[in-house]
């Protein structure tokens, strides 16, 4: 095999390794980075990647009910 | 497979158009990928990912398809074959791994095109992914446009047998000796 063959695939190895440890150690990659299925805009995904489910609406008390009362 | 002169010539023109074409058609999806992400103008920013996934679906797609064809086509109808040379093969390898990331990834810009129409924000539109891709991709097609250039030398283990079957067949004869014939 020439030399120049040894190195490339040295250097795909060397990529290969860094995107598993990328990978291992949390940085995200691909469609899911960018909310998926392509329907829920990023500035909706939380970090945990959920959408805030129905009703929540940033923690809002429902109506007749005062923040610190039952 | 075989070609006539005409057809190999032919051929050979669509390989180089295509993947000359692929070329620019990533370098301008870099140079829009780096205003989505360095321009300060909304409207600016929120056009570019639209753009990438128009540039993605009808230019990078058609040609990188094209590339890979017309690539497996000239290989196979010429005496450089598809798997006798080293660097035909690295070409075949990045050429397919390359069409197969954009298949994949043309998801995700589709996924930011959608974000870039509704997202109100420039932070929630902007991503620095296409100018990741844009430039890797870069890379490995100019590594496949120096190999086409340069063609290392270099037989892989099935070429050296292809060689000495056709030797041995032609006892003698100036068949199969000598470069092949070339092409980019």
């Amino acid at each position: 095999m020439p030399r120049w063959v040894k190195a490339a695939v040295a250097v795909v190895l060397v990529l290969v390794v860094v995107l598993v440890i990328g990978r291992l150690t949390g940085v995200e990659h691909g469609p899911g980075l960018h909310g998926g299925d392509g329907q829920t805009p990023a500035s909706q995904v939380s970090e945990d990647g959920a959408t805030p489910p129905a009703g929540v609406e940033g923690h809002q008390p429902p109506p007749g009910v005062e923040h610190g009362q039952p | 497979m075989r070609l006539s002169a005409r057809g190999r010539k032919l051929t050979l023109t669509a390989h180089v158009v295509a993947s000359v074409g692929w070329l620019g058609a990533v370098a301008a999806t870099l140079v829009l990928a780096v205003a989505g992400i360095a321009s300060q103008d909304v409207q600016t920013v929120r056009a570019v990912y639209p753009a990438l996934e128009v540039m993605g679906w009808y230019a990078l797609v058609p040609l990188s398809l094209a590339s890979l064809l017309s690539g497996l086509t000239i290989s196979l109808a010429s005496s450089w074959g598809l798997l006798q040379h080293y660097w035909v093969v690295t070409k075949l390898v990045i050429n397919l791994v390359a069409t197969f990331v954009l298949l994949i990834y043309m998801q995700t810009l589709g996924a930011l095109a959608n974000t870039a129409g509704s997202a109100t924000e420039l932070s929630a539109i902007r991503s620095s992914s296409p100018v990741l891709h844009a430039g890797a991709a870069l890379m490995l097609l100019l590594a496949a446009a120096i190999l086409s250039i340069y063609k290392p030398p270099g037989r892989t283990r099935y070429g050296w047998r292809k060689n000495q079957s056709l030797r041995a067949a032609s006892s003698g004869s100036s068949a199969g000796r000598g470069r092949p014939r070339e092409y980019p």
